[in-house]
């Protein structure tokens, strides 16, 4: 076995050979040399029971050297929207608009030091091999004026290894969605973001994967969130790609809120996977969690969210929920709350469902007339819903739902 | 309008229904009263396409059409209505979403044109207040965390809205208080007409002191046993099914 795990490491890495790292940071340099000593993920790890990334292996990627042209508008949630946009893994000034007043808050120079990251091998490839990303740093008491989209595209079989640094300082207050778009089913898209709210930040954080076609993406998301701080992050996986999602957050101040919500739709033979945790450090935080999944086809989804609650974290509200709906036989969902509390004065919840449609609400719905497509429609959106109400931003709901609407206009397939 | 000959139904395998014959003509009101177990909803499922029910022998005329090919949706669409014993909560899907949607499916099987949102909500104000339904209730999701009478007149006012030609009442007196059965059997008052026929299946008497029905047949054993007039109705309330069942026998 550790051959084989070795010769898909080797594989991945070739891509890299004739890198020359000429930024070579000590971050990288260290990020290089622990690479040496991780495998690929295999499912003997417990965090990648059901996820298998060695196929990545099978695929020929190479590095983009140039940026690409392309008319980016059709990724645009919103045209007011702020946007920065990276191709296959280079920053496109071109495509990217920022006003004056941003181009204090964003900047392109990365000043990594934070090395505590969860360091697994895809992790680690980032740190060592980035190609770009934003350093967005909002100063304190600054509202940023207007929500800011991140745009991933990748349109060849290239992995793009993008690194984000997010900094809310206090009393400050973003919004900001990541969206990744695919042209390619060979592309492979590793995004890392550092995030880090500071005392009574308020942060906002939409991740829309909207890859048009079957390509892969691995995206790793920390958060670091001071003394009554607020972050927000939602996650709507509405694309074809393979995803792993790992979340990250810790609550190191006290009065803080963490709110995670999130809906997949995997299709075809689709696998969708998310890994979150919330270590709650500190006492007197509230942590919402809520993920849902639509299943079709063949296809997969994992969930796994844990939430840590430390020894000093009294007084904790955390909640957690997943369910999820299989609309097809061959469909699968590996679903698995953890809860792990040092704690002896919190309130904590869990739950996990796993279900059918509702025969008894369908036959409901038709026998007044709506056909069963229809009904199968008016259902899954209404089981999606319980997530986007949640959403404060009206685009990424309406965008969200009229996908939902429009997947499931004439029923399901599976 | 209806014309149920020999129905023979069952469920996994065991016969419920053993031979129904029913005639139903346009605006007549049909009791249909029963001891527990007789097949009443049984049959009320049938007639509106529920799954798990196999038709094993007879056939079912609904204005000229073979009801037991129809699906669910298309029986709802040439004029069938079934008022559920337990209607169904459905979170999310807001009772106004669902009654257009139902609405203009219907209507789009009619060839017309979907009906304006004006003329919507002017047909949800005028049947709401038919059941006295609280307009706030039509915004909610349809059926979650209503009383048991709330749920039964919002399946009067669904009833209202989608104006069918025969509309099965199955056991809505049930769970009822007084004041809801009223409000209720005052709504379906006022929607008797010469177009729209009833079948109302109860286990009391008590409902059809508010509607009074044309004729009034006694499910025994997966058979109509008797029927008659309104007096039928009182003389089981009596005697109760005891006789009923000795004379079947």
């Amino acid at each position: 076995m550790t051959t084989v795990a070795t010769t898909v490491k080797d594989k991945i890495l070739s891509v890299f050979k004739n890198v020359s790292v000429v930024n070579n940071t000590t971050y990288r340099k260290e990020a290089l040399e622990y690479l040496q000593s991780l495998e690929v993920p295999h499912s003997r790890m417990e965090n990648w029971k059901y996820t298998r990334p060695a196929f990545l292996a099978k695929n020929h990627y190479e590095l983009a050297s140039e940026i690409q042209n392309i008319d980016i508008s059709l990724y645009l949630l919103d045209a007011t929207y702020y946007h920065l946009v990276f191709i296959n893994g280079l920053y496109s000034e071109k495509e990217s608009a920022l006003p004056a007043v941003a181009k204090d808050i964003v900047s392109l120079e990365l000043k990594n030091t934070d090395t505590s990251f969860n360091k697994n091998f895809f992790t680690t490839l980032n740190a060592a091999y980035y190609t770009a990303g934003l350093n967005i740093h909002i100063p304190a008491g600054i509202k940023l004026d207007k929500p800011l989209q991140i745009i991933h595209l990748s349109t060849h079989n290239y992995i793009a290894n993008v690194h984000h640094l997010i900094k809310v300082e206090k009393n400050a207050e973003a919004e900001i969605l990541i969206t990744s778009h695919s042209l390619s089913e060979k592309a492979f898209l590793n995004i890392f973001t550092e995030i880090e709210c500071k005392e009574n930040a308020t942060l906002t954080a939409h991740l829309l994967q909207l890859e048009e076609s079957e390509s892969s993406q691995y995206n790793y998301i920390n958060c670091r969130q001071g003394q009554n701080s607020v972050f927000t992050i939602n996650t709507f996986s509405l694309g074809k790609a393979w995803i792993r999602n790992d979340l990250d957050i810790a609550i190191n101040g006290s009065h803080c809120e963490a709110n995670l919500y999130g809906a997949y739709l995997p299709q075809n033979n689709q696998h969708i996977d998310n890994h979150t945790l919330v270590k709650h450090l500190k006492p007197h935080s509230v942590s919402n969690e809520l993920y849902k999944g639509v299943l079709t086809h063949r296809s997969t989804g994992v969930f796994n969210g844990k939430v840590l609650v430390e020894k000093d974290a009294q007084k904790t509200n955390a909640y957690q929920s997943n369910s999820n709906i299989l609309l097809s036989n061959d469909a699968t969902i590996y679903s698995k709350p953890e809860l792990e509390i040092y704690a002896d004065d919190v309130k904590c919840s869990h739950g996990s469902t796993t279900g059918q449609i509702d025969e008894e609400a369908l036959f409901y719905l038709q026998s007044r007339g709506i056909s069963k497509d229809s009904a199968m429609r008016l259902l899954v959106q209404a089981f999606v819903a319980d997530v986007t109400k949640s959403l404060s931003n009206q685009t990424v709901k309406t965008y969200v739902e009229e996908y939902v609407a429009d997947r499931f206009k004439s029923g399901y397939a599976q | 309008m209806l014309e149920i000959k020999n129905l023979k139904a069952s469920v996994e395998e065991k016969e419920i229904l053993k031979g129904i014959n029913l005639k139903i003509n346009a605006g007549e009101v049909h009791a249909i009263m029963g001891p527990n177990g007789s097949g009443k909803s049984t049959l009320s499922s049938v007639l509106a396409g529920r799954d798990g029910y196999e038709v094993t022998e007879g056939k079912v005329d609904f204005l000229q059409k073979n009801l037991l090919e129809l699906s669910p949706e298309d029986r709802a669409r040439e004029g069938l209505f079934l008022a559920f014993q337990y209607p169904i909560e459905i979170p999310g899907v807001s009772n106004i979403n669902f009654l257009k949607t139902a609405l203009n499916e219907i209507r789009a099987y009619k060839g017309l044109e979907p009906i304006s949102a004006k003329d919507f909500l002017a047909l949800v104000k005028e049947k709401s207040q038919l059941v006295e339904l609280d307009s706030k209730l039509a915004n909610r999701s349809v059926n979650e965390g209503f009383s048991g009478g709330e749920k039964k007149r919002n399946e009067i006012f669904q009833l209202a809205m989608l104006n069918p030609k025969l509309a099965i009442l199955d056991e809505t007196d049930s769970g009822l208080d007084i004041d809801a059965l009223r409000i209720v059997a005052n709504g379906v008052n006022k929607l008797r007409s010469k177009d729209c026929s009833f079948i109302i299946i109860t286990h009391y008497q008590r409902l059809l002191d508010y509607i009074v029905p044309d004729f009034v047949h006694v499910l025994y054993n997966g058979k109509i046993v008797k029927s008659g007039t309104k007096e039928l109705a009182l003389e089981l309330e009596e005697k109760g099914y005891d006789w009923i069942k000795a004379e079947a026998v």
